[in-house]
């Protein structure tokens, strides 16, 4: 199956001037994300995610590389046809109503009256603004906005969905009504491609996850994926011969939460360890696995805790 | 119907912004204070004087009216007039005595055109009574025309200078670039919205004006709708284009609406009077050649303002080249802001 998203060294530098210098936003990137698939980009400010975004939707110019969405070359029109985008920090016309806002978005989308009426009645029902529909977006919560741009970024029937922070200012159970139309939309057979802060978020909802740091991308894989390779496991020892194992571990251990755990690279190399922590004569009451959550992973591996 | 769209929102933003009733508001002091002037009693006695310009010397030598003149004032202007043809001249004419009283009038009526002194009959004096006010209202609007431009100008810029800007704003032009129309289309779009708002109410003004001294005068000037608003309209399009070369590139209003109101008010008055009035300060070759250089590059609005007045007041154009280099003018900003605005990162 052809990958709804293909790119193919895609790097963006901002040039520099005199008083600004060249900035490396994003390294050459290779990726693909699949039909149907959620995929979800982390990474701190600044690592370069918006702008990835930004490149795909033809927002901003690509310095190198390639890439496509639905098969059409990026940045033309025709690759946008069936995309829809809801920026972070999105800004509606204040004069326009939540309606209204719908209706121009959907002309420049070249969808015509008709077909129009039907998915802005069915859009704001799902994000439940139909109340709020002639209402003037100045009168709008942050909320309200989050959800009209959600209808906004849908009103095109879109095959594929770029959604950058979408829960901003939304309250627990708004999240959870937007986590569920990003569920609903992959039952559909759409790509979602989710940036987010929202670790938690991005754990329940996305089927791959990609890390970004510094422009570059530094892990890709599922979710289980990703927290299993950087498993962590716990060994417990006999009463009184905790001090003896820690000595000998001594560097192979890290110290989380105030436990003792050990982290191998594969399977053969724990069981090396259970072997030497045997012949030490040390007797062992349990190796139990101590997986990392999402968050933790992101954490190292930001700060450089977990390479690759 | 992504043209109509982003037409139809640019109109909404700028019918949106507050700046508009004030726009309405000079424009209605402004015709207020035209009624005032024109419907004085001042200007009354002088369109009704101008209205009786040719017979006043010789049929109303006391200023009265020809409503007001006596039958026996008539009776006696008639007189007055016979003796100018005898019989003589009709015969010289080769024409038989039927058709000398015809012959008479034709005369009279030729001569009295060149010769505001020559008697006059009633009717006659009407018609070039009509002429001398006609040609005073159209050197009246003729300088009228040039105040209404540049308030045009001034109060368009104003509405208009922020509309490509606002669309360039974070978060709003990532949402429309986002969307499955070229870049050229987004920015032409959304500033075509700007040039007809102006153009509506250029188009509204003008006949206002042309409505008021007609109502004034008597003198319906049509021609002065349709000079006055295609030229400054054009003047108008040819700053525009500028403007939005200009906000594409700084994505600011402030300094481009700036310039092109310092371009109006002082530039181009400076350039426009190089020859005749800067060079006899200005001696260096190097700084002529500067100012000559600018003066061709940039909008020559002064003789359009110039020249719209004369067309207003003469019915036709004496100097094309304003406008010419306004046209090569727009297309190099119209080329040089899609160029710059394609090219850029949001």
């Amino acid at each position: 199956m052809t990958p709804t998203i293909q790119i193919h060294g895609l790097e963006k530098i901002y040039r520099g001037s005199r008083r600004e210098p060249s900035v490396h936003a994003l390294k050459p990137i290779e990726l693909e994300i699949a039909p149907g698939e959620v995929f979800g980009l982390l990474g701190p400010n600044g690592a370069g995610k918006t702008t990835l975004i930004k490149m795909l939707l033809g927002i901003v110019h690509p310095t190198s590389g390639s890439a496509s969405i639905l098969e059409r070359p990026i940045g033309t029109p025709s690759s946008k046809e069936r995309v829809g985008y809801l920026p972070e920090n999105h800004r509606y016309p204040a004069y326009l109503s939540g309606g209204g806002v719908l209706r121009y978005f959907g002309k420049l989308s070249g969808i015509d009256n008709t077909e129009l009426k039907q998915r802005m009645s069915s859009l704001l029902e799902l994000v439940q603004m139909t109340r709020w529909r002639t209402t003037r977006m100045k009168k709008y919560s942050k909320g309200m906005m989050q959800r009209i741009g959600l209808a906004q970024a849908l009103l095109n029937d879109p095959r594929v969905i770029f959604l950058d922070e979408p829960t901003d200012g939304v309250d627990p159970v708004g999240r959870k009504e937007i986590r569920d139309i990003i569920a609903h939309l992959r039952d559909e057979g759409r790509t979602v491609f989710l940036n987010s802060h929202l670790l938690s978020e991005v754990e329940m909802v996305c089927d791959r996850v990609a890390i970004l740091n510094r422009g570059e991308l530094v892990r890709i894989g599922t979710v289980r994926e990703l927290t299993e390779a950087q498993s962590s496991y716990r060994i417990e020892v006999a009463e009184g011969q905790e001090d003896r194992l820690r000595a000998l571990l001594g560097t192979l251990s890290i110290e989380t939460n105030g436990e003792s755990l050990v982290r191998p690279a594969s399977l053969e190399e724990l069981n090396g360890l259970v072997d030497r922590v045997r012949a030490e004569g040390l007797l062992i009451r349990a190796v139990t696995p101590a997986r990392q959550t999402l968050e933790e992973l992101f954490f190292d591996t930001i700060t450089g805790g977990g390479g690759h | 119907m992504r043209l109509l769209a982003l037409v139809t929102d640019s109109l909404r933003e700028i019918y949106a912004r507050k700046v508009i009733i004030g726009i309405v508001i000079i424009e209605l002091v402004t015709l207020g204070i035209t009624a005032l002037i024109l419907y004085s009693d001042a200007m009354q006695r002088d369109y009704r004087d101008a209205r009786l310009a040719v017979s006043a010397p010789a049929a109303r030598p006391d200023e009265a009216l020809p409503d007001e003149a006596s039958p026996d004032d008539a009776a006696l202007e008639a007189e007055d007039a016979e003796p100018a043809f005898d019989s003589e001249d009709s015969l010289l004419l080769g024409l038989d005595s039927a058709s000398t009283t015809d012959t008479n009038a034709l005369d009279t009526t030729t001569s009295r055109s060149l010769d505001a002194g020559t008697p006059a009959g009633p009717d006659d004096g009407e018609h070039g009574g009509e002429v001398v006010i006609e040609e005073k209202v159209k050197g009246e609007l003729g300088l009228f025309a040039m105040p209404v431009m540049l308030a045009t100008l001034f109060l368009g810029i104003f509405a208009t200078a922020g509309i490509v800007p606002s669309m360039m704003e974070k978060g709003t032009i990532d949402l429309l670039l986002s969307k499955p129309l070229p870049r050229w289309q987004l920015l032409w779009g959304r500033a075509l919205g700007g040039i007809i708002a102006v153009g509506a109410n250029l188009v509204l003004f003008t006949i206002a004006i042309w409505a008021l001294y007609g109502s004034a005068s008597g003198v319906w000037y049509t021609p002065f709708i349709g000079i006055t608003t295609l030229f400054a309209f054009t003047t108008f399009v040819v700053v525009f284009t500028a403007i939005v070369a200009l906000n594409v590139t700084t994505e600011s209003w402030v300094l481009p609406m700036s310039l092109a109101y310092i371009h109006l008010t002082i530039l181009s008055n400076f350039l426009a009077a190089r020859e005749t009035t800067i060079f006899e300060w200005v001696k260096t070759p190097a700084l002529q050649t500067l100012i000559s250089g600018l003066y061709y590059i940039l909008p020559q609005t002064n003789d359009m303002f110039v020249q719209t007045g004369t067309a207003v007041h003469t019915g036709m154009i004496l100097d094309w080249a304003p406008f010419l280099q306004g046209a090569i003018f727009a297309t190099v900003m119209v080329a040089f802001a899609t160029w710059r605005f394609q090219r850029k990162d949001f």
